[in-house]
């Protein structure tokens, strides 16, 4: 099962409304994952412990991982879930 | 159960309306919530100062903004606002710049808003909408708009 968060500024409204989106992308690709929602600053501390990270692309630079395992994925349209479709294929996740 | 619909009125709506930047921008759509009970002045303030020291974390698609930050900020109970603009503004965004619609948001803790989030998104996925929203003139078309999405 994938661990993933979705993370923004203020840990509720934008990563709620990620959230909400890869939910329903990733039911349709049959990708089994956990997905969790909370603020960059608590995103960041705890990045390590998921396998993605998905934030908005004015929010990537937060995040300085230094593993082989977090992707972190910044999405520009935080409604289009062609996008995030695309990503996560991008990313070898399915 | 909040329901975008209820908590988007004449008073809560502002139309084609003129701002200079962003700040004044969300100012000016801030009042709106702050004027309809939703939130304390200082509610915006920490959105301008969020805004400032994290960036513009609230844009969430090509020309469309969230405005908000957290309840512990001044929200004093959930509500929205709807602020659009004649003239789109910057806010700095890497991609989604710039925008000319902004949809307020105050949640007064993690549940009451997700049912209204979940309906500003099934709003704003559509593309329809999203562009009789951004021509609109009037509060009455925006209530017509969310009728007809949100059942």
């Amino acid at each position: 099962m994938l661990k993933v968060v979705a993370a923004c500024g203020n840990g509720m409204g934008s990563s709620q409304i990620i959230k909400m989106k890869i939910e329903k992308v990733f039911k349709k690709l049959g990708i089994s994952a956990s997905i969790d929602h909370m603020s960059v600053g608590e995103a960041r501390t705890m990045a390590s412990n998921f396998d993605v990270v998905f934030c908005s692309t004015s929010l990537t630079g937060q995040f300085t991982i230094r593993n082989n395992r977090t992707k972190v994925i910044g999405l520009i349209n935080l409604l289009s879930e062609s996008e995030i479709e695309a990503k996560i294929i991008e990313n070898g996740l399915k | 159960m909040s329901n975008l619909r209820d908590m988007l009125n004449q008073r809560t709506i502002l139309l084609q309306a003129e701002a200079a930047n962003w700040e004044e921008a969300v100012r000016l759509g801030g009042k709106l919530l702050v004027d309809s009970g939703a939130a304390e002045p200082r509610y915006i303030e920490s959105i301008i100062k969020c805004t400032h020291e994290l960036g513009p974390y609230y844009v969430l698609a090509p020309g469309l903004a969230m405005p908000h930050s957290r309840p512990e900020d001044g929200v004093i109970q959930t509500g929205f606002s709807l602020l659009t603009l004649k003239m789109p503004v910057e806010f700095g965004h890497p991609d989604n710049d710039p925008v000319d619609i902004l949809i307020f948001l105050a949640a007064s803790d993690d549940n009451s808003h997700i049912e209204a989030i979940s309906q500003v998104v099934t709003v704003f996925s559509d593309d329809e909408a999203f562009a009789k929203i951004r021509q609109a003139k009037e509060a009455g078309e925006i209530s017509q708009i969310l009728e007809q999405m949100i059942d």
